[in-house]
């Protein structure tokens, strides 16, 4: 299987969405933006429809128009904190809504929308492939740098900026990654399955994990290490990639699950 | 610490709100440096609400803060403020409040150092390795306190510092209090005022306005006016409602 260049390709992009969702999710996690990453995935297929309505590369359109709703967001993130839960609900339907209207109004040729939903990791391509690699480099120096100051703005920010440091940028940083990073792991695992990369891994590590580097290593490790699994598992069982992923991750938590009340009821009888 | 009569924070005319809720109202303040101040008030009485406009977490609709320019706080939040569930033991957490640690300024086994000293100070050192997610409410509160201290402060503000604290542990803090106030200025706010009125020199009480700022013998006065009922300050160690058949 490994001579076919589109397998090797859809590898390299598994190791990828492994990286970036496992650096993502504890701090997606964290800072409890689960959903916003979920709405922030159906926004984004507005910007998508209205790349290929308007015939430029949906990629560019889908990642503007996401880092633009998000640079809103992180701006208004102190205001909008109480009625987030509405906000995020009329984001997700807009983006959808505006998605749905583009592709349909579009004169030529554009992929089924169940592509945009469920993703196909083989069909990614080189460009998306660069664009994913340089995220995650990005992502790595920005967080490794500032590691201890990202890790008391996700314990305690109000101890943070009792300590005369701004969560402003922070903020923003945070919502344009997540921007960004969606629009690409969207060919991965589609729309509706994206949060999974978010959450299920991250959720398995914290099992596992008495630090928040430790949680972002295991992290990495399990999404990457099940997303290579759901691969092979589709491309052997001819499934579709995201939907096996996702479920391929489900099980490595279940599986996660068990081995904690193991050890846990070892712990206490000991 | 004597009172200097310098003055360390003042507040003009300071008010807050939020739409039309009218949270701090007109609040004048000067804390000097060596004070001992403690706020005591009803639910929403605005009580943090100050601390954090002194801290400068919140803008005040009006008025304005001025602080000394040496001043360095310490801050010990309300225990319900930060995310209990983060993966970081004891002692990460204590090295995470410093500033020096977090810039990675000084040796980090200064830090370390220091944070062994303040764990061992507050009966913590057994439970440096063990994840904050597994500690009783009492212990993260002293943790709390103790990460106050890892940045040589000179103004400590308390919210609620010993809300989940038994009385054993409730008086080592405040006697860890009392003799910080040697070198320290502190500001808390409590709803023990019991134990408040038995250690601080100064008493605020706050119900959206400052009422008093008196020393603390010349409180009951104030107290009434602030819970708007009879308040019993010693019989039960808690205000409540004094009723003729009591």
């Amino acid at each position: 299987m490994l001579h076919y260049t589109f397998i090797l390709t859809a590898i390299i992009a598994t190791l990828l969405t492994g990286l970036l969702s496992g650096v993502l999710g504890p701090i997606v996690m964290e800072k409890r933006l689960t959903m916003i990453s979920g709405g922030m995935a159906h926004i984004a297929f507005g910007g998508i429809g209205l790349g290929y309505y308007l015939g430029i590369d949906p990629l560019l359109s889908g990642i503007c128009f996401t880092a633009l709703v998000s640079i809103i967001l992180a701006a208004n993130e102190s205001r909008l904190s109480n009625l987030q839960d509405g906000y995020i609900a009329m984001f997700w339907a807009l983006g959808m809504s505006l998605g749905i209207l583009f592709i349909s109004s579009t004169p030529t040729y554009t992929p089924p929308i169940s592509s945009f939903l469920f993703g196909n990791i083989l069909s990614v391509t080189r460009a998306e492939i660069g664009v994913m690699g340089i995220l995650a480099l990005l992502m790595l120096i920005l967080f490794l740098a500032r590691k201890r100051k990202w890790e008391l703005f996700l314990f305690d920010e109000e101890y943070y900026r009792s300590l005369g440091y701004s969560t402003k940028h922070k903020h923003l940083i945070l919502y344009l990654f997540l921007a960004v990073s969606i629009i690409v792991l969207i060919r991965m695992v589609g729309i509706i399955l994206i949060i999974a990369l978010f959450s299920i891994p991250t959720l398995t590590a914290y099992f596992f994990t008495r630090s928040f580097g430790q949680m972002i290593l295991f992290s990495i490790l399990f999404a990457t290490i099940t997303g290579l699994v759901g691969l092979v598992a589709s491309y052997a069982f001819s499934l579709p990639s995201g939907a096996t992923m996702v479920l391929v991750m489900g099980l490595f938590h279940g599986i996660a699950l068990i081995i904690e009340r193991i050890q846990n009821k070892r712990l206490r009888q000991n | 610490m004597k009172n200097t009569h310098k003055p360390l924070i003042v507040l003009n005319d300071v008010s807050y709100q939020v739409g039309k809720n009218r949270i701090l109202d007109h609040i004048n303040l000067e804390v000097m440096t060596g004070d001992y101040w403690g706020f005591v008030g009803p639910n929403g009485a605005g009580k943090s609400t100050l601390l954090k406009i002194i801290l400068g977490l919140i803008e005040p609709s009006e008025g304005s803060v001025q602080l000394d320019p040496d001043l360095q706080f310490g801050y010990v939040p309300q225990f319900s403020s930060f995310n209990k569930h983060f993966p970081v033991t004891a002692q990460k957490m204590l090295l995470l409040g410093s500033r020096q640690y977090i810039e990675g300024h000084t040796h980090d086994s200064k830090v370390l150092e220091m944070s062994d000293r303040l764990l061992l100070e507050m009966d913590l050192h057994n439970l440096r390795n063990q994840p904050v997610r597994n500690l009783s409410g009492g212990e993260i509160q002293r943790l709390l306190v103790a990460r106050a201290l890892m940045n040589d402060a000179n103004c400590l503000i308390l919210d609620e510092p010993t809300s989940s604290l038994d009385a054993e542990y409730r008086n080592i803090i405040f006697e860890r209090l009392h003799e910080l106030n040697q070198s320290v200025t502190l500001i808390l706010v409590s709803h023990d005022l019991t134990a408040v009125s038995s250690y601080v020199k100064q008493i605020g009480c706050l119900n959206k306005q400052l009422y008093c700022h008196s020393e603390p013998e010349n409180i009951n006065e104030s107290l009434e006016k602030v819970y708007g009922c009879p308040v019993d300050l010693i019989a039960h160690g808690f205000p409540h409602r004094v009723y003729e058949k009591h």
